[in-house]
């Protein structure tokens, strides 16, 4: 089950080693600099933070981007830049030099927002510098309902016994998910309700209101006396829920994982440099395996894994880019 | 069980040094307060970082402190210089700083100190009582009740709105159309944002605030010489008046308390809707020597007193089921997570000691708050004899650059200047600031839960009456709706 994931930690790591030996090679060279570029980090990292203070997003980045400044001897400068659903600090980072130093996380299911608000530049234009996490979304269930699995509520769905589904706005992907699972999961819903996060969705599950709604693993963790959670939308489960099925265990043969996983990951504005995209990549799998960190992920219950370089970010975020499309029409919102 | 809980809270809050960020987080949580602009969320946000170092139970404990005083703080500017410190203390310049120009701003500071301390202290003995039970209490409201709560106060336009009655529902209206602007939760697509990041997340109504109430009356103050405390008024009243004002109005006290602590276990909405809700239900009840809106202290009781019962209310959503009910609690469950406290059912059982130990310091925070504000803030009411030459121009710069802060959005600097000339004209012409105001706070909370509800019932508007929670909340926003019909008739 976990193999395409050995699979991917092996060949990050592969491709950091060569990264590393290639920059290694690149030092040497006589390019003409006068040796003050080699040394990279030297200057502060400024680390854009498109969401707002105190979310997820904003506590990972900071304990990230502290350890690997503190590893190299040199600052990092957080500004959380907020609005238009992540796109105003996405757009700064954009706009800003490619130096190495400016950066900024990404995640996932901002791809969405490219698409609806169309800013004039894509996400495949950015270079990525690695995944460092990955929520699995998850279907959860009214536990008044009594379902056991995602075929129960299937059966349910296709006996008019319920007939409604929680997420949240129309283009997240967890709308994206509600439709993905009705085309091809055969769980066929009558009626999308959306709710502004997953707590609100849980909440409404737990009282009754909906039936059932799609949440990430994380917020269905902290409820699970409240909900039952049926099943995982991505093939390789949770690690929060180990003995939860996952869709392919119900025989389909489909695959959504790319809407299914929540790839956290880093990001730098489009001119920057090979070497130093790779130089970032090797910080940032230093510092994601280091004691500290793994110490404060243990600590906090937010984990965090080098989950791959440029190329496994890129292909993630590029496949969300030409599939939303196809799934749901961006211009009918 | 509980006892036992409520001991081990008790150990954590006085074990050293958590006493010590409780006074400084309330401390500084005042000051942020009472600089227009600044307000909780911002105070919040500086110290979440910082606040990694520290236990757990400490680490929240001063970031509820700094969310508490802010709440109190905020009434300090809005009753000497009509400039809300927080939003949550907006409502307290209707009648805050007519005090203040009548000379009674050491009433009005006293009243607003043990308003907030008696307001908050009701609201957090009921959270302490009901804490085994906020999950099921919780789960009693979904989205009908919350449409309904809103509308009621959208309702409540029909009482605030004096003199014309068009004129308050064409305030209220034009409230409600602003605040269609941006990106709905109902829709994928932004509205009335011509194609703008800047627009898509709205109009914030903060900065709306800031302006009306500030910059609206530092255009009017221009146009007169002297100080803010008019001519020839001397400063009157003291600590012990103020609080002895209170004591004569313990229904309008405990009332508002708990109407602040509803509506901040509302998602979504916070203290700056409470304190309008909670100052309409005193203008309605009515009661006190002056008018309201002319010095009346049952206004500043109202604001004040619901402000700070927020704070415990918008606990509840957010320890049962990490929902934020406004930006500072966001950041405060961002403290929560930081520290592995993550919301839900394990802060009600296995971590039920740090939640005590959280409530448990609001309610000494408010014994603080008390102190500070009748023995130190009182002395702020000096600057109401400042000449208006110096403070408008500082008004002006502290208003616009709070209004930056809000977002790090220039829009909020545009909207504080554009509000500022239109409150002036509101307030010029008659038109009601409250209608306009609780138009464009509650508008996203009506709109989204009443198509959510509809989605959930098939558009059928049985939904709002099939559940005695929704039943009792229509049947009381269509008696403030008629209320005024029956009376006029009556008269008649």
């Amino acid at each position: 089950m976990h193999s395409r994931r050995s699979y991917l930690r092996v060949a990050a790591a592969g491709s950091v080693a060569s990264s590393a030996m290639f920059l290694t090679g690149c030092l040497g060279d006589d390019n003409g600099d006068d040796g003050a570029d080699d040394e990279f980090p030297s200057e502060n990292f400024n680390v854009t933070i498109p969401w707002g203070q105190g979310g997820g997003t904003d506590i990972f980045t900071r304990q990230i981007w502290q350890t690997i400044a503190d590893q190299n001897d040199v600052g990092a400068q957080f500004e959380n830049v907020t609005g238009a659903a992540g796109m105003r600090g996405i757009t700064e980072l954009y706009n800003s030099e490619g130096n190495g130093y400016n950066l900024a996380p990404m995640n996932s299911p901002s791809v969405s927002h490219f698409l609806i608000q169309e800013p004039g530049f894509t996400i495949d234009e950015f270079r990525h510098i690695g995944g460092y996490a990955r929520t699995v979304w998850v279907l959860a269930t009214d536990p008044d309902e009594g379902f056991e699995g995602l075929d129960d509520v299937s059966d349910a769905y296709d006996a008019g016994d319920i007939s409604n589904i929680a997420g949240q706005q129309p283009g997240e992907p967890n709308h994206v998910l509600s439709e993905l699972i009705r085309d091809e999961l055969d769980v066929q819903w009558d009626s999308y309700v959306a709710y502004d996060g997953s707590g609100p969705i849980i909440e409404a599950i737990a009282g009754g209101e909906v039936p059932a709604g799609i949440v990430t693993d994380t917020a269905a963790a902290d409820a699970q006396d409240q909900i039952d959670v049926v099943t995982a939308l991505h093939s390789e489960g949770t690690p929060l829920f180990p003995d939860l099925s996952n869709y392919t265990d119900y025989g389909h043969e489909v695959d959504i994982d790319f809407m299914g996983g929540f790839l956290r990951s880093f990001m730098a504005p489009p001119d920057t440099p090979d070497d130093r995209v790779d130089e970032l990549t090797v910080l940032l799998q230093e510092a994601l395996e280091s004691e500290e960190m793994q110490e404060w992920a243990e600590d906090t219950g937010n984990e965090v894994e080098f989950l791959g370089g440029e190329d496994y970010v890129e292909d993630v975020l590029v496949e969300n880019q030409e599939r939303i499309p196809e799934i749901i029409d961006i211009d009918d919102l | 069980m509980v006892t036992g809980s409520l001991l081990s809270a008790l150990e954590i809050l006085f074990s050293w040094p958590t006493p010590g960020w409780m006074i400084l987080g309330l401390l500084a949580g005042i000051l942020i307060g009472a600089i227009p602009g600044l307000g909780p969320n911002l105070g919040l946000a500086i110290v979440l970082p910082l606040t990694i170092r520290l236990d757990g139970p400490d680490a929240i404990i001063l970031l509820i402190s700094i969310y508490s005083g802010a709440m109190y703080g905020g009434s300090i500017a809005a009753i000497l210089i009509n400039t809300p410190g927080t939003a949550a203390a907006a409502a307290t310049t209707l009648d805050g700083y007519p005090m203040a120009r009548q000379g009674r701003a050491l009433d009005a500071l006293t009243i607003s100190a043990t308003a907030s301390a008696v307001g908050g202290l009701f609201a957090i003995v009921t959270l302490l009582l009901l804490t085994p039970y906020l999950t099921q209490i919780v789960l009693l409201f979904g989205s009908p009740e919350y449409f309904l709560i809103a509308l009621f106060g959208i309702a409540l336009i029909t009482v605030v709105a004096r003199g014309s009655m068009v004129k308050g529902l064409t305030a209220g209206a034009f409230g409600l159309l602003l605040s269609t602007i941006g990106f709905p939760v109902a829709a994928g697509q932004p509205r009335y944002t011509f194609d703008s990041y800047l627009l898509f997340d709205g109009l914030d109504f903060v900065a709306v605030l800031i302006g009306i109430f500030a910059i609206g009356e530092m255009i009017k103050l221009i146009g007169e010489r002297g100080t803010i405390a008019k001519g020839g008024v001397d400063m009157s009243g003291s600590v012990l008046s103020g609080a002895r004002d209170v004591v004569r109005a313990p229904i309008t006290t405990i009332k508002s308390g708990y109407i602040g602590m509803l509506i901040g276990a509302i998602p979504g909405s916070g203290a700056s809707i409470s304190n309008f809700i909670s100052y309409a239900e005193a203008v309605r009840s009515g009661g006190g020597e002056e008018e309201y809106g002319e010095g009346n202290y049952r206004g500043v009781i109202a604001s004040e007193a619901s402000n700070n019962g927020t704070v415990a209310g918008s606990l509840i959503p957010t320890f049962s089921f990490g929902i934020p009910g406004s930006g500072a609690t966001a950041i405060l469950l961002g403290g929560l997570v930081m520290h592995g406290l993550n919301p839900g059912p394990e802060l009600f059982t296995t971590n039920v000691d740090i939640t005590y130990s959280v409530f448990l310091a609001l309610l000494v925070g408010n014994a603080v708050i008390l102190a500070v504000g009748l023995l130190l803030v009182t002395r702020s009411a000096y600057i109401t004899r400042v000449n208006t030459t110096y403070l408008v121009p500082l008004i002006i710069v502290f208003a616009t650059l709070g209004a930056l802060g809000l977002r790090g959005n220039w829009l909020d600097v545009i909207t504080v200047l554009v509000f500022g000339i239109f409150g002036f004209f509101l307030m010029r012409y008659n038109y009601s600031i409250i209608a306009f105001v609780l138009g464009i706070i509650l508008g996203p909370i009506a709109e989204e839960n009443l198509v959510r509800s509809l989605q959930l019932s098939d558009g059928s508007l049985l939904i709002f009456v099939d559940e005695p929670i929704s039943l009792v909340l229509t049947v009381m926003t269509i008696l403030i709706v008629i209320a005024p019909l029956v009376r006029a008739i009556r008269s008649s």
